[in-house]
């Protein structure tokens, strides 16, 4: 018997911008955020309250991964920064901080919001062109022939989430690995076919942090007492080994035939006929002359045994991850079928055994591929996890300097100077542009205010000790100072470098707090740093596509977001 | 998002008070009762309590965690591990009390524990050819390098002995016939000591030792310990089952004709283990091949096979006609057609019938399975004197693998002459028949077997798995010692070392204004110019944390009766240290030789000369993952809860006022 359910009137909600659940929400949100910013931000325990893996971390894909939101406004602001993080893994905060901040001052102001989102998309496009313009000053060109800057954006990455429990000297020690698991994979030009190689990640817990590495090729976990079993009589093949690779299932199994019935002779054995037809198969591998042969998931006992016998090493439950870069790096494609055909095997160089902590290797080398494993250990899961995540932050920051290859500045000093550029170019305006935003001057100072101030309180986001953030009135710069200095007074003796570690304390200096009402002053532009730029050294660095992306995101989902009039849900 | 009176920290104090009884050698047992199912278990120690303690909350798992991959790697410091998590979450909420800013407890904390770390590598006894037989010991002179301390001549050697724990019940009674070497013993049984004899017992201790040496300078010519003084000096009051353990050691590297201990020799994986229930521990001993218990109806094959040697199979999976590997899905829909109307036997016999002749036809005595067999198939085999033993670990599959030359197979229809193994023996252990006779012990043997099983036996069923870990325990730390090549000198003395090292930091402080000691902050940042103001504060709560770990230490020995005895003597201690000119020169003469001396009657003299060590590598690690985790929740300002049955996430502020924010 079936029972008709009427169906429920969809829900609409007009101006859900003005209640007043959903801003306090979004402060929550802030909050959130802005609370895990930065190398000293604070960590957040992410579990389903029931039993589940806590996850402890500060990184926004971690944060928002799990999250079920009730608002539609809130559910965008994460959608979007989840879409952010999974292209380009960096900034993720950034958007998410600067989204809030914007969408909560821009609501006060007295504007409509048709004309704030156009005056806000006027200014962004004036950061950005600031910021690909050679003319700006909070940017440096990465120099490849130097391994400096592509340390100092990799330590930069890895400082920025303390679950990863590292001290300074092990973040050294991480970030070389980082590097050079990214210059490895850089083709040489030289090659015929440039392109980029990969880096894997294998997580070891237990051992010390000191102990993870980087070796070209694919690691293979082996379980236990598997080894002796494994290797055939003769040892490991030695060079120019010929591999095939299986994605089908090697077990045995019969074949899955859907919804239909077999029926089977008594007396025939079905298992029996699929080990016939598998050893069949052994028999072409080894008159192939294959050595090594991979299979994704199980091999039959009696095929590897039969495989061993004619000294081919047989390895199963390779899994699903390792399937793409291992036909990468040998050239073998997958195999899917019981007769394989003899352009599908691959090469590789050598086979050796590896341990790490407790955990055994077979270590796949190979010729002139670029496929490179990077071994993570740490203490324990949780930080192991992150480490995980940052490692792979750095590493795709580190790839997407092979586009655009430039630096920012960090430390919140990009901020905090875009910040003060924008408060100097929007007070010194023309009239011509005003008219062609239709906006009085008022007006356009007062969103230009709230941009800017937002930015500011992104890069004030920094301190969680209760410190204060003073700018200088030369460069606009990130100065961190104790909790109650006076702008105006002598407090030089406690600060001594700025965010970025770019600049010096040096007399003459003026001071303002950051984010406090100001005159505007022009920061310097490219030409007076540049020198500067060019020898300076342990920098704090950001990634320059990536935060770029994240300020467009930013400023596009706040737009979106404010201009929400209407929500309407379907209650069925 | 405050952080006043954190409430992760008090978690993590309130886990880690319950372990405060299982530190030292003296160890107070625990009955863990639970309420739903009314049975209660018995143990020592820290992992086991972990098991049964309530850590769903996420502190609890991330607390759980930790202890699990440290108990993974090195199988002991947990309980060091477990208890220092308390102390310094104590430490750091006291730092918090005095608005010490968070970034710069984690900070400060992290930087003076690695330097404490890099300080205590003076410490380090090297160990290099360590004879493996006591035999050699005489002739295993050799000089060492480096500050190492221990003299296996001088007089004040003695042994921390525990007899048991404090629930006096018999526990300790020493076997002369277990270790070959040490004829003089003499047996004392029924021991049932009580506690007022245990301290009764204390003699020597670190101050009532004979100064003379005090003032001498670290040798630099010592001996390597023996062996066996090494696991004396490790058995941190498990004598009896260290003694095992060494047994067990000495056998190996007997067969492997090793004259040194050497790391890769001692593994776990050449150790078993085989419980006689209800027989007096006195009983418990070593012995080279695989010792298993079967039933009686094995015994008339096990006499037949006794004194010739045979073939043997093995099955690295289960004996019976469903088994299939693991990754083999049977096929659902396959019908079977049959011509004919009736079958004349079902397909087990069948099956039973050509398994047997696959096994006859290999002409195997021996077949070990790792999994269960058929019964019937069993039955049939002993008629034709084919022992089947079943549920064989892989590593015992694996030693006779690697001695006999048989490799092991996953289907019967496998076996050919290629991987059937030879020269294998078997005898039974008539001196093992338990009161009740429901079993019989039979002894595996091949020749060169890595392998060696020791056979413990206990009255009390309960203590059966407090043995057990306590064996797996001092094998571990026998084995890291030789993995790690060096030990650290016990009793304290690393700790002591430690609060030292702090407070020369502190003094450092004082005198000279540090000046840009390296990065310590991956940013500039307020916190780094104003660290001077809170530094010593944070030193000297980390200290804390091991003053109480060492108070509690000497409380539980029983060396002292109040903590505050034991923080005066701390106390002395470190004014000692001090005023010495070189601490690790101190610490080596007065720890390496003097150490907590507690007097056992029931040993010879020699036994009484020996040091107490602790591993290296396990205990700093237990250091550094106690303070990660502490300082990881004190990062942590908020749990956020996802798809709760609301099907919205939570975030909790971790402050006072535990509240629920809905998003």
């Amino acid at each position: 018997m079936e029972r008709l359910e009427q169906r429920t009137p969809s829900l609409c909600t007009a101006a859900p911008l003005t209640a007043a659940s959903l801003r306090e929400s979004l402060s929550v949100m802030q909050k959130m955020l802005s609370s895990c910013y930065g190398p000293f931000g604070r960590l957040k325990q992410v579990h389903n309250g029931s039993g589940g893996y806590v996850a402890t971390t500060s990184q926004s894909s971690a944060l928002l991964g799990g999250l079920s939101l009730s608002h539609p406004a809130l559910q965008l602001l994460a959608a979007s920064i989840r879409n952010h993080v999974s292209t380009f893994s960096d900034s993720g905060l950034f958007a998410g901080i600067l989204c809030c901040q914007l969408i909560d001052r821009c609501l006060n102001l007295p504007v409509s919001t048709h004309r704030v989102i156009k005056l806000n998309k006027s200014l962004l496009d004036m950061c950005l062109s600031y910021l690909k313009s050679e003319n700006c000053a909070c940017k440096i060109n990465v120099d490849f022939t130097h391994s400096t800057s592509l340390l100092d954006v990799t330590r930069s990455v890895l400082c920025s989430k303390p679950a990863c429990m590292m001290t300074m000297k092990e973040v050294d020690y991480v970030s070389l690995l980082v590097v050079k698991a990214f210059l490895y994979k850089v083709p040489n030009e030289s090659h015929p076919k440039p392109l980029l190689g990969r880096t894997l990640i294998v997580t070891v817990e237990g051992p010390s942090l000191m102990e993870s590495a980087f070796i070209p090729g694919v690691l293979i976990e082996m379980p236990a007492y598997s080894w002796s079993r494994l290797i055939p009589s003769s040892g490991l093949p030695s060079t120019s080994i010929k591999l095939a690779l299986f994605s089908l299932s090697l077990c045995g199994e019969f074949s899955d035939t859907g919804g239909g019935v077999i029926d089977v002779m008594a007396g025939v054995d079905p298992e029996k006929v699929m080990l016939d037809q598998l050893i069949a198969l052994g028999t072409q591998l080894v008159n192939d002359h294959v050595q090594v042969v991979v299979c994704q998931k199980v091999i039959h006992p009696s095929l590897r045994q039969y495989l061993k016998e004619h000294e081919v090493l047989a390895v199963d439950r390779l899994g699903a991850t390792l399937m793409e870069p291992l036909s990468q790096m040998t050239g073998a494609q997958p195999i899917a079928s019981l007769c394989p055909d003899s352009a599908c095997y691959g090469s590789l160089k050598q086979i050796s055994k590896v341990s790490y902590g407790y955990k055994h290797y077979l270590h796949l080398l190979p010729y002139d591929t670029a496929v490179g494993s990077i071994v993570l250990c740490n203490r324990n899961e949780t930080s192991l996890k992150e480490l995980k995540r940052t490692c792979q932050t750095a590493e795709h920051t580190l790839n997407l300097l092979l586009k655009e290859p430039w630096l920012l500045l960090g430390g919140g000093c990009t901020e905090a100077h875009i910040a003060a550029y924008i408060r100097y170019k929007s007070s010194n305006l023309h009239g011509g542009h005003l008219e062609d935003l239709r906006c009085t001057a008022s007006e356009y100072k007062l969103v230009a205010d709230c941009f800017c101030s937002s930015l500011e309180a992104v890069a004030r986001s920094l301190e969680h000790d209760g410190g204060e953030i003073l700018t200088d009135l030369q460069d606009g710069h990130f100065w961190s100072a104790p909790p109650d200095v006076n702008a105006n007074a002598e407090h030089a003796e406690s600060v001594h470098k700025c965010g970025c570690q770019l600049l010096q304390r040096k007399d003459g200096l003026k001071w303002s707090v950051l984010g406090s009402p100001r005159q505007p002053f022009s920061p310097r532009s490219h030409s007076d740093v540049s020198l500067r730029l060019l020898a300076a050294q342990n920098l704090i660095l950001d990634g320059f596509t990536a935060k770029c992306h994240a300020l467009r995101v930013a400023i596009d989902t706040a737009a979106l977001i404010l201009d929400l009039a209407y929500v309407v849900k379907d209650g069925n | 998002m405050e952080l006043r009176g954190h409430l992760g920290l008090i978690e993590l104090v309130n886990i880690s008070s319950s372990v405060k009884s299982f530190l030292g050698p003296r160890k107070s047992y625990k009955f863990i009762y639970d309420q739903d199912t009314q049975e209660s278990t018995l143990t020592c120690s820290s992992f086991r309590l972990l098991e049964s303690l309530d850590l769903s909350s996420a502190v609890g798992q991330l607390f759980n965690e930790t202890i699990q991959a440290h108990h993974k790697a090195y199988k002991t410091g947990t309980t060091t591990l477990f208890f220092l998590v308390g102390v310094w979450s104590k430490a750091v909420l006291e730092c918090l009390h005095h608005g010490v800013p968070v970034s710069l407890i984690v900070s400060v904390m992290i930087e003076s524990l690695n330097s404490c770390i890099e300080s205590v590598e003076a410490l380090h006894i090297p160990l290099h050819n360590i004879p493996a037989t006591k035999q050699n010991s005489s002739h295993g002179e050799t000089v060492v390098d480096g500050r190492s301390g221990h003299d296996s001549s001088n007089e004040n050697h003695c042994l921390v002995s525990s007899r048991g724990g404090n629930l006096g019940f018999e526990y300790a009674e020493h076997n002369p016939n277990i270790v070959e070497h040490i004829e003089s013993v003499p047996p004392k049984k029924g021991n049932l000591n009580s506690k007022s004899l245990q301290m009764g017992k204390l003699s020597h201790s670190r101050h009532f030792c004979n100064p003379k040496i005090s003032s001498c300078q670290n040798p630099s010519r010592t001996s390597s310990p023996s062996l066996e003084d090494l696991t004396k000096s490790l058995s941190h009051g498990n004598w009896q089952v260290m003694e095992l353990v060494g047994m067990a050691a000495t056998l190996l590297f007997k067969t492997a004709h090793e004259i040194y201990a050497t790391k890769e020799l001692f593994q776990a994986s050449c150790l078993n283990i085989c419980f006689f229930k209800g027989l007096p521990e006195m009983n418990s001993s070593a012995t080279l091949g695989y010792v298993t218990l079967v039933g009686p109806e094995y015994a008339t094959v096990v006499k037949n096979l006794e004194g010739r040697s045979f073939k043997v199979l093995l099955l690295d999976g289960e004996l019976t006609e469903k088994y299939k590997h693991l990754g083999f899905n049977k096929a659902s829909n396959l019908k079977s057609v049959s011509e004919f109307a009736d079958h004349e036997r079902t397909s087990e016999d069948f099956w039973i019938s050509t398994a047997l002749q696959i096994i006859i036809q290999a002409n195997v005595n021996l077949i070990l399975v790792r999994g269960d067999a058929c019964p019937q198939l069993i039955m049939q085999c002993l008629h034709r004197n084919i022992l089947v033993i079943t549920h064989v670990k892989p590593n015992v599959l694996q030693a006779f693998s690697d001695c006999t030359g048989a490799e092991p197979v996953v289907y019967l229809t496998q076996v050919s002459r290629h991987n059937i193994g030879c020269e294998v023996y078997a005898n039974m252990c008539s001196e093992w028949l338990s009161e009740s006779n429901q079993t019989i012990a039979v002894s595996l043997h091949a020749c060169k077997i890595n392998l060696v099983t020791v056979m413990l036996s206990c009255r009390v069923m309960p203590k059966i798995q407090v043995m057990e870990d306590q064996f797996w325990t001092c094998t571990y730390k026998l084995h890291n010692a030789l993995l790690d090549q060096k030990v650290f000198p016990g009793g304290g003395a690393v700790e002591l070392f430690c609060l030292n090292h702090l407070q020369k930091l502190e003094e450092r402080l004082v005198c000279v204004r540090p000046v840009n000691r390296g990065p310590q902050f991956c940013m500039s940042s307020w916190l780094s110019t104003s660290a001077i103001h809170y530094r010593s504060f944070i030193y000297k709560c980390l200290a804390k944390g091991w003053t109480k770990y060492l108070s509690t230490l000497l409380l539980n020995i029983g060396e002292y009766s109040s903590e505050l005895e034991a923080m005066t003597f701390i106390q002395n201690e470190l004014h000692n240290i001090g005023a010495f000119s070189s601490a690790s020169a101190y610490v080596f003469n007065e720890y390496s030789r003097n150490i907590v001396l507690i007097d056992d009657v029931e040993l010879p003299i020699e036994h009484k000369r020996v040091a107490v060590y602790d591993n290296v590598v396990p205990k700093v690690e237990a250091w550094r993952s106690a303070l990660h985790l502490v300082l990881t929740v004190l990062q942590s300002d908020a749990e956020i809860v996802t798809g709760s049955t609301t099907q919205n996430p939570i975030i909790t502020g971790e402050s006072v006022s535990d509240d629920y924010i809905f998003l």
